[in-house]
């Protein structure tokens, strides 16, 4: 798109790193998206709510060699609008219209193929799309059978619980009993996270990126204000609108808010600062002028090609519903940190608001109230909560080093000093 | 040389090399065998199988016994805690400022906060660890003595070395050289020393008197010979000590 190609030569823009093209030995090449039954009639899934869901499919994609005995396997969960599509080139991509991931490859492909830091030649990797999204797996855009039409808003609500619990079904489908690990960045980590306390025997080590225990009070609020962007546009129509329709300016509106929240002040003003788009100043009219609103106008415009509201919409409550502490330990997080056996590693990223260090340093220092071990490593950047994928090399080394140590090599994550003693 | 290594560590080489040595198996094993080799080609031994460099680490593994748990602060590249935990089940943590002796730990397997260890001192819970280890750090801290009052509120025993600020090399330089100290434990110049808090092993001893603290065991380094802290003369002869503090049973 030529617009992309105008906006690769503004100043203070990070080059990006040249995609691996599919023949590159660092790729993984060709994908082909893969679709698992996880309930049915005879086996609902009954979630957090109580309401069931049935039947429950999921889209997902694995890449590497699942070793024999299974150890070698790493579960990737994805963030709030991403999908099973980590890394290499959509085979399918323009037979299952999805035209967005034909120019580039997968989401994370800096990360996971052969010889990076998640190195596929090493590893078996999964990753699959939450259930609520719409990316192949079930969700509000999916029939309802009881009804025969789509769902829309009569979707049941599924929880970042919810979501570790059909992973893990589609692990047992797989034979994996145990992953080596598990790693995920802002949602994705939220359900990294979970992993480590709804199934502390099955995760050997896991990587926590830009997340916390819990998504703040701001958090909140901004989640709130985009969804009240998508309903309040009229051609919502209750959730009900038909394919290719919708609440196209709300759901616009509401990608741009996330943005928002997605860089920081620091890193918009050295990306963008008071840059106009055009030679004249001050126009004098409503028009896009400055760069950054142009800049979020693109990001709203091809987000809405690529996304469903009503998913939207039920992927942000999961987001806003995730509390470790309320989950797992009555309230108080220490309790529910006692449940954590893997080998942690958490990151965060100095500019990130949405999940800012504080909120990744009250779940380290849980743990270490607990005298669980863990590793912990913020890193410098100027590139906000984005910077879980921006900084690609950074997060790599650490993320490299980490996966590096076989786990179980001997018994340092058992906490056996008994503090009661005097 | 230089050269030649470089080609024989391309992973295409150590593959073929591997392949010519007959390995077989599934290619997951096979990589991580050849990364294995690559590593041990080009990068130093792993610690865990080379004597330690410190004369104080040493004495800590003789401390430590099995299912102790051990926090370091400032546990560098995390040799010594990889070095315990080979000898014994244990859990450790380290703390470390530096990113690159950070990645480091982790690649040894080390649990490593990366940060300030005051910081971390004041989140643990009261006993957490059986040892709380500052080696050669104490004279660089804002705050010594409050770190040290942290580290037995964390830790029944605190494990402590420090240079000894009087020793002879030190009082001849600056009494009769009449220029700030650089010696072997002391190696900075005025202007780059991190060392803010120097102190002796007398003004350690008087500290420790004051706090009321029980001395569990301590030695010192003397030309190159650990040897069991004795006597005061020691306050002269030695260039560093090691003390294994402790609160008194009430």
């Amino acid at each position: 798109m030529s617009n992309r190609n105008a906006k690769k030569s503004s100043p203070g823009l990070r080059q990006r790193q040249p995609y691996d093209p599919p023949e590159s030995p660092q790729s993984v090449g060709w994908t082909t998206p893969r679709t698992a039954q996880l309930a049915d009639d005879a086996r609902p899934f009954v979630l957090h709510s109580g309401k069931v869901l049935s039947p429950l499919v999921v889209e997902y994609e694995t890449y590497g060699e699942l070793a024999p005995d299974a150890a070698n396997a790493i579960l990737i969960t994805h963030a709030l609008t991403g999908d099973a599509h980590v890394a290499g080139w959509d085979r399918t991509a323009s037979a299952l219209n999805r035209p967005w991931r034909c120019n580039k490859p997968g989401w994370w492909d800096e990360m996971v193929g052969p010889g990076k830091t998640i190195d596929t030649k090493r590893f078996f990797v999964i990753c699959l799309n939450v259930a609520g999204s719409c990316y192949g797996s079930t969700g509000p855009s999916s029939l309802d059978p009881a009804t025969g039409r789509k769902y829309g808003l009569s979707f049941p609500f599924c929880t970042v619980g919810d979501w570790v619990r059909m992973q893990a079904l589609l692990l047992d489908q797989l034979g994996i009993a145990k992953l080596y690990a598990v790693c995920g960045g802002s949602l994705g980590g939220q359900q990294a996270l979970e992993w480590a306390l709804a199934f502390p025997e099955r995760v050997g080590k896991c990587i926590v990126l830009a997340a916390g225990p819990v998504l703040s009070a701001q958090g909140l609020a901004f989640n709130a204000v985009a969804r009240q962007c998508i309903m309040n546009d009229p051609e919502f129509r209750g959730g009900d609108y038909p394919p290719g329709g919708g609440p196209q300016r709300g759901l616009a509106a509401a990608r741009m808010l996330a943005h928002i929240t997605y860089l920081s002040g620091a890193g918009m003003d050295s990306k963008f600062g008071r840059r106009r788009q055009r030679e004249f100043y001050d126009s004098h009219t409503f028009e896009v002028e400055f760069a950054v609103e142009s800049y979020l106008e693109y990001q709203g415009r091809s987000f809405v090609e690529r996304f469903d509201a009503n998913s939207y919409l039920y992927l942000t409550r999961a987001m806003d519903y995730f509390d470790v502490a309320e989950k797992w330990g009555d309230g108080d997080l220490r309790r529910a940190c006692r449940r954590i056996r893997s080998q942690m590693l958490v990151l965060s990223f100095s500019s990130d608001w949405l999940y800012p260090p504080a909120s990744a340093e009250e779940f380290v220092s849980a743990l270490l109230y607990e005298h669980i071990p863990v590793s912990y490593v913020q890193i410098e950047t100027m590139y906000g909560h984005d910077a879980f994928l921006v900084e690609a090399g950074e997060v790599g080394r650490v993320m490299h080093a980490f996966l590096h140590d076989p786990v179980d090599r001997r018994s340092t994550s058992t906490p056996n000093h008994d503090r009661s003693q005097p | 040389m230089k050269n030649s290594e470089s080609t024989f560590l391309e992973p295409e080489a150590a593959e073929a090399f591997l392949r010519r040595m007959g390995v077989a198996g599934p290619d997951s094993d096979f990589h991580c065998l050849q990364q294995q080799m690559t590593q041990a080609m080009a990068g130093p031994q792993d610690c865990r199988t080379v004597p330690p460099y410190r004369w104080e680490d040493a004495i800590i593994e003789e401390l430590i016994r099995p299912g102790d748990s051990v926090l370091d602060l400032g546990c560098g590249n995390g040799e010594l805690l990889a070095r315990l935990a080979a000898q014994h089940p244990l859990s450790c943590q380290g703390v470390e400022q530096d990113s690159q002796a950070v990645l480091q730990c982790l690649r040894l397997g080390i649990p490593v906060f990366q940060g300030d260890l005051q910081h971390v001192l004041a989140t643990c819970a009261e006993r957490s660890y059986s040892f709380a280890i500052l080696e050669r750090t104490l004279q660089t801290l804002p705050r010594p003595v409050e770190t040290l009052r942290e580290m037995l509120r964390v830790a029944d025993s605190a494990v402590v070395s420090f240079p000894n600020f009087a020793h002879w090399s030190v009082r001849l330089s600056f009494s009769l050289g009449g220029r700030m100290p650089v010696t072997g434990s002391l190696p900075y110049n005025w202007y780059d020393t991190p060392n803010i808090h120097l102190c002796s092993i007398t003004d350690f001893l008087d500290w420790v008197g004051s706090e009321g603290l029980a001395v569990r065991a301590a030695w010192v380094l003397v030309q190159q010979e650990v040897l069991p802290f004795a006597a005061q003369e020691h306050n002269i002869t030695a260039e560093e000590a090691l003390f294994v503090l402790e609160r008194p049973p009430r």
